[in-house]
């Protein structure tokens, strides 16, 4: 049986003339650590801001299933900005706690301890770095106990370190129950830590694999990525 | 919807603009008074009849005329403010987090008034307080148009609400904000003499810019306020407001944030 806490069936999406999603269908098990993988245009942003409720003009479905008949809570990071950059990490993070009903600052004070912000939270955020941005609203995103995590383009300005420590963070997040999805370019990364990967390409999803039965036979995710993309293969 | 408005609440406390424009307020007032204080004479003109100070009650008078200056300033705080929203992209986090986007503008609709309010509060404030004749300025007409300024300011918070939610750039909604704010005398001024075709048009004309906000502002800085007129222009107030965040929200919802 098919345990997937979020699905998305058939999705079709346009902008005017063009078609950014052409009935694409994404399956992530409860669980997982679901990467999503395509070139720049592929309709990656698209998926995930419709699977978040941000786009909502679209054809098809998206179910989110409860766990044990509660609902779902989704975090995400998403690609844009989205922080108020005139004030500190510690003001956009209060800021975000209210909005979540959360009035004790100690869920705050973790969240920053988990990404290694704890030090310049007074800092406004305009002061930083790309990387320290993508820590804040990871920082952001695990405010609140999430049983989703959907990350865009997470890794866009980490430095190795920060990689090292997201893919830490991410595994640590999965191991303790949450289920994951990403987006990323690094397909190296990736490969290291997904169970189950989408590949899309120009505004379709070609190949939806679980990795444990697909790597480790001298498969790498960069090899199947360009089998996909360039060698004209679909999906079964 | 407490939680979004706690939320919104607390960014427009924590905003340095906020306390900018209320410092440059407070200094505005006291400057105001002690120069009539000094018996030197002294008159506005933004765009508009130039306003002339002959005691120390004008300068009270003058903070219900938002176009003078004070409205000014309160369309460039709030303006700004909400327009970093769509600048920085931070209405998504509201959105993912499951707030609708009613209870979005109502909680702007509802800090913009506050805001509004304040300012106008302050500057009474200041104005009363330096002025050295608290005991003299502090009667019933005065804050019969107290409550009729905090009224009209709060009806003003949610027109600028309002450009501010609808144009999605944040250096157009304060350009176009502020030019409401200077330019609502002249435009009132063109639409009346459009009207001058028909009689009937020009009742309803004059009706209606008699209960516009710059009406209300122009009435109760030229005339003496008294109760019923303070209830009335409460009345109206509360209707502009009322009207104006449920076109909005109307407008809103269709939005693609």
């Amino acid at each position: 049986m098919n345990n997937y806490i979020l699905t998305a069936e058939k999705i079709k999406m346009r902008y005017g003339k063009n078609t950014i999603l052409n009935d694409v269908s994404i399956h992530v098990g409860q669980g997982d650590i679901y990467g999503l993988i395509g070139k720049n245009g592929s309709g990656k942003t698209t998926l995930l801001r419709i699977l978040t409720g941000l786009i909502q003009d679209f054809d098809g479905k998206v179910s989110i299933a409860k766990i044990n008949t509660n609902e779902t809570r989704i975090a995400v990071v998403i690609n844009d900005p989205s922080l108020f950059l005139n004030m500190s990490a510690f003001e956009n993070m209060k800021e975000q706690a209210y909005l979540l009903d959360l009035h004790d600052d100690f869920q705050i004070q973790e969240a920053l301890k988990t990404v290694g912000l704890t030090d310049i939270k007074n800092k406004p955020v305009k002061n930083f770095s790309l990387g320290m941005i993508q820590r804040l609203k990871l920082a952001m995103a695990l405010l609140k106990k999430s049983d989703i995590l959907i990350l865009d383009e997470p890794m866009n300005g980490l430095d190795p370190n920060g990689i090292v420590d997201l893919r830490e963070l991410l595994l640590h997040l999965n191991k303790n129950g949450m289920t994951i999805l990403i987006s990323s370019h690094i397909l190296s990364e990736l490969e290291q830590v997904v169970t189950r990967l989408g590949i899309l390409h120009d505004g379709k999803m070609v190949k939806e694999v679980s990795t444990h039965d697909t790597f480790g036979n001298g498969t790498s995710l960069e090899k199947l990525y360009m089998e996909y993309t360039r060698g004209g293969r679909t999906n079964d | 919807m407490t939680n979004i408005l706690r939320s919104d609440l607390y960014r427009f406390v924590k905003s340095k603009l906020l306390y900018g424009i209320m410092v440059f307020t407070a200094i505005i007032a006291f400057s105001l008074m002690m120069i009539m204080r000094q018996d030197i004479r002294l008159g506005i003109s933004v765009f508009g009849n130039l306003t002339a100070f002959k005691g120390i009650e004008d300068v009270i008078r003058i903070g219900t005329e938002y176009q003078k200056g004070l409205g000014i300033l309160v369309a460039i705080l709030i303006s700004v403010l909400i327009g970093q929203e769509y600048q920085w992209k931070t209405w998504q986090h509201k959105w993912i987090i499951n707030k609708s986007r009613t209870s979005i503008y109502l909680s702007k609709a509802i800090v913009s008034s506050i805001t509004s309010a304040v300012i106008f509060l302050l500057f009474e404030l200041v104005s009363l307080i330096s002025s050295g004749q608290i005991s003299n300025i502090l009667t019933g007409e005065f804050v019969a148009t107290v409550i009729c300024g905090v009224a009209i300011y709060a009806a003003l918070g949610t027109v600028i609400c309002l450009f501010s939610m609808l144009i999605k750039n944040s250096t157009t909604s304060t350009i176009v904000c502020i030019c409401y704010v200077l330019f609502s005398e002249t435009l009132l001024s063109i639409i009346r003499n459009l009207s001058n075709f028909s009689a009937s048009v020009v009742k309803v004309v004059e009706l209606s810019i008699r209960h516009s906000i710059y009406g209300m502002s122009t009435i109760i800085s030229t005339t003496s306020v008294s109760a019923g007129m303070t209830i009335s222009i409460v009345i109206n107030s509360v209707i502009i407001m009322f009207v104006t965040t449920v076109f909005g929200l109307i407008v809103f919802r269709r939005y693609e944030l």
